[in-house]
């Protein structure tokens, strides 16, 4: 231990001037962070709020510089170290490079992601288990790759330079993915496979900084280092397949009644146009429309996946895998959605003049309304408890004139929550709207099965509570008014159900498509 | 006592390069060892394999009792490492790279580091990297004496400093030879002649002879023979018999394996002569004429690398194996 902190107050004295900058941008950062998330605040913050966003890069700028300088001052590569000759403990000096980043750079972070949250108005001591995720994901996905790199190079401009190879290498991974590959949509719901990789990589990653620190074999290190991205596109492969299958394990096939009914309900008015660059019509959009109906007060269904078959009459099918639905949420009453796939330019060109079965299956959440928070709409903030803390969005400086509602929660996504309230038709006059009067807003925040934490440098997470009617549907437009003191409630779902549940289209024909030029227009 | 170096069958390649060529030496503890050889020999590759910076294709290495492939962390703590390509932590002043250094070595000797830095003179105010080339390779010294290791190993310590500077390394490391062994690579003859009590010659990664400096001393002869009249060279030379020419009527070579007997040996090898005299010969001396008949031999019969590093070692370590 002794060991340890010798070399740890060498780094500390030594690199006091890179210690320095990265806790001062991150302190700067703390100042004016809020403008990021603010909600009106922010429209007005300009200069600062642009000064904000360079901050909340500059600050991992700064700790790439700390790392890299941190583990280079006992550099992994080459033999001419004078470290290499000396009674250095190779599991001491690791210690006192992890000590010297949890010290400047996780101390620091952890205390900023504190003082972000007192000034939003939260209790940190409620979110030590976010900050705690949050931390983690971070090393995951930035300290420790950043940590492995510089085990293996030899200095700062040779780190500079594998760092923008990676770049490229994710830039032309990206272009090859969105030319080359076939693509139907976004994956299911379902994302635990994407969680192994994530782990399976981190494990990877801390084994060759083991690997180097413990015997300094650097092409050993970095054939290991090298043979990451072949792993990890074969463990994506597989996770992939693993969330296909977790699609059909977590929503079984419906065995009585479903708490909603689904019918295809194609379109009986105008035909809507999609237009499309020639170069990226290698797939074909096809959007199918629904209806839904039969759901129960007190439950809220949501569709997550979708999966299409389409038979020909030759007996040929074509069928995509689970899909990420279009994020509908529908509660009582009824209402028609349109959910959208992707199809071979081949494979439509095919099927185009036959009539066709499609069979769509879906996988369904039914979410039932729990706990009800109600609260008056506040002049200027109000904290809505397992929510968050609501602002009133203003478009003028006069107070009392809200035209929105901007929430934000703690950290993470809160529980899935509706949130209802009445706008006034015209500008307040200082009475709240009574409850039957008025026009009606409702909106959704947070989600069923929110992740324990986010990356992201900003421990704040914007809920984008968009209340329906905003605006006056009338041709001289403007806008409606939530008034001080309007009740708004919070509703709270969680899910009760999974299930699968199907449509059948008969006699289904494609819609055609136009090709003028390098353009494609699709009429449906 | 067991060496405090030994060596069996260690060979370094390098791709399709063999930098070090199965070599077996002892290094006696409390000795000066002085290894020699020409730039390229393969003195740096040695030593890195010694000290574990590089790891060895084939054979093994022991290093104050210990596996030179084991040779970490603590064990460091016996052995004092300079380098001429040595890197040191230029950012830090001299005295806190001393401060810094002293908290790994529980032997470190405070009076014995500031005796050093006095006899150094060294600037303890500036940095490293602000120092010239003699000062830095004196703090290295200072650094790696100062706990008075049990082995000190130096690659090339002397290489491009000024004589000042050099004499004042030396006399270093000439007050800590009585309690400690070092091991020190050098091209710079005249210097190691002074002080070493063993010598080693590399070439081409082989080490053609190991032995002490005395009993190199009293191998190695200059020979000049007079003739009555003029000769040509024998044809079956001795091996132990370097650089041999001749011109009119007199004979001269450099005698590899002289002992009492030489004269009378040559009296009945040469039965004309008329004088024979034998001349001791510095270690730069000895060290050209091994590298010159390295050189013909390898000129002459390149073809045959393995004829010529036979004759060679056959002549050069005949002192040893007998």
């Amino acid at each position: 231990m002794n060991q340890t902190l010798h070399i740890f107050a060498k780094d500390a004295r030594r690199f006091w001037a890179e210690i320095f900058i990265s806790v001062a941008l991150t302190a700067a950062f703390v100042s004016i962070g809020r403008y990021l998330w603010t909600g009106a605040e922010s429209y007005s913050a300009g200069s600062v709020g642009v000064l904000a966003i360079l901050l909340g890069m500059l600050v991992p700028v700064s700790w790439w510089i700390l790392i890299t300088r941190g583990i280079q001052a006992e550099r992994l590569v080459g033999d001419t170290q004078f470290w290499i000759t000396r009674p250095y403990r190779w599991d001491r000096l690791l210690a006192a490079k992890v000590l010297f980043l949890l010290v400047f750079l996780y101390v620091p972070y952890f205390i900023a992601q504190c003082l972000l949250l007192v000034e939003a108005g939260f209790a940190p001591q409620d979110s030590v288990a976010g900050l705690l995720f949050d931390a983690m994901l971070l090393t995951g996905v930035l300290i420790l790759p950043l940590a492995a790199i510089a085990t293996v190079t030899s200095n700062f401009a040779r780190m500079t330079l594998t760092l923008l190879g990676i770049l490229l290498g994710f830039i032309a991974l990206a272009i090859a993915g969105s030319t080359g590959f076939s693509k139907q949509g976004g994956g299911p719901e379902s994302s635990v496979g994407i969680s192994i990789c994530f782990v399976l990589a981190a494990v990877f990653v801390s084994a060759a900084i083991l690997l180097q620190y413990s015997l300094r074999r650097v092409w050993v290190t970095r054939g290991v280092l090298l043979a990451l991205p072949v792993l990890l596109l074969s463990a994506l492969n597989f996770a992939s397949k693993y969330d296909q299958a977790q699609v059909d394990r977590i929503y079984p096939a419906a065995l009585g009644a479903t708490p909603i009914q689904l019918a295809y309900s194609p379109s009986t008015g105008g035909h809507e146009k999609v237009t499309l660059r020639a170069s990226s019509s290698a797939m074909v959009p096809i959007n199918l429309r629904f209806a839904e109906t039969g759901i129960a007060e007190g439950y809220a269904v949501m569709p997550d996946d979708v999966r299409v078959e389409i038979s020909a009459p030759d007996g040929s099918h074509w069928n995509t895998d689970w899909l990420r639905g279009g994020g509908y949420r529908f509660l009582r009453g009824e209402s028609q959605f349109t959910e959208g796939i992707s199809m071979p330019k081949a494979i439509y060109n095919k099927y185009k003049s036959m009539p066709l079965s499609v069979h769509v299956d879906f996988a369904i959440t039914q979410a039932q309304a729990g706990k009800v928070t109600a609260v008056p709409m506040p002049l200027e903030r109000v904290s809505v408890p397992e929510l968050g803390i609501c602002t009133p969005i203003n478009w003028t400086q006069e107070l009392g004139q809200a035209v929105g509602l901007h929430c934000v929660a703690a950290v993470r996504e809160p529980q899935l929550t509706y949130i209802s309230t009445r706008w006034s038709e015209g500008p307040c006059s200082g009475a709240p709207t009574a409850p039957d009067a008025g026009t009606i807003g409702t909106g959704w925040a947070g989600s069923l099965d929110p992740t324990p934490g986010q990356l992201n440098l900003y421990p704040i997470v914007d809920l984008n509570v968009n209340l329906s009617n905003s605006h006056v549907q009338e041709a001289n437009g403007g806008s409606h008014y939530l008034c001080v003191g309007t009740p708004v409630a919070f509703t709270q779902y969680k899910a009760v159900r999974r299930m699968q549940t199907s449509v059948d289209i008969k006699e289904f024909h494609l819609p055609p498509i136009s090709v003028a030029g390098n353009m494609i227009t699709i009429t449906q | 006592m067991n060496p405090t170096i030994r060596t069996q069958g260690l060979t370094k390649r390098f791709g399709r390069t063999l930098a070090v060529d199965h070599i077996g030496m002892a290094v006696p503890e409390g000795s000066i060892y002085a290894l020699v050889g020409a730039n390229g020999a393969g003195k740096t590759t040695l030593i890195k394999l010694l000290m574990n910076i590089l790891r060895a294709s084939a054979g093994h290495s022991v290093v104050l009792d210990l596996e030179s492939r084991r040779l970490t962390g603590r064990a460091f703590e016996r052995i004092g490492y300079v380098s001429e390509n040595q890197e040191l932590p230029e950012g830090m002043t001299v005295g806190a790279m001393l401060d810094y250094f002293r908290g790994f070595y529980p032997t470190w000797d405070k009076a014995l580091e500031r005796q050093l830095v006095r006899q150094f003179d060294l600037p303890l105010k500036r940095r490293l990297k602000h120092l010239s080339r003699g000062m830095k390779m004196k703090a290295a010294f200072a650094s790696s004496l100062a706990y008075r290791p049990a082995l000190i190993v130096l690659d090339e310590p002397f290489s491009g400093l000024d004589p000042l500077v050099r004499d004042e390394l030396i006399e270093g490391l000439i007050e800590r030879a009585p309690e400690t062994t070092i091991f020190l690579s050098s091209h710079d003859l005249a210097e190691i002649e002074s002080f070493s009590s063993h010598v080693g010659y590399l070439q081409s990664g082989r080490l053609l002879f190991s032995e002490e400096m005395a009993v190199l001393g009293d191998r190695f002869r200059d020979v000049t023979i007079t003739l009555g009249s003029p000769a040509a060279l024998p044809a079956d030379l001795p091996a132990t018999w370097l650089e041999a020419q001749t011109a009119d009527c007199v004979v001269g070579f450099v005698h590899s394996g002289y002992s009492d007997d030489a004269p009378r040996e040559l009296a009945a090898r040469f039965p004309n002569a008329r004088d024979i005299a034998f001349e001791p010969m510095t270690l730069r001396q000895i060290f050209l004429a091994i590298a010159k008949n390295g050189r013909v031999a390898q000129g002459s019969s390149s073809h045959d690398n393995s004829t010529r590093e036979t004759s060679a070692r056959q002549g050069l370590t005949q002192e040893k194996e007998a």
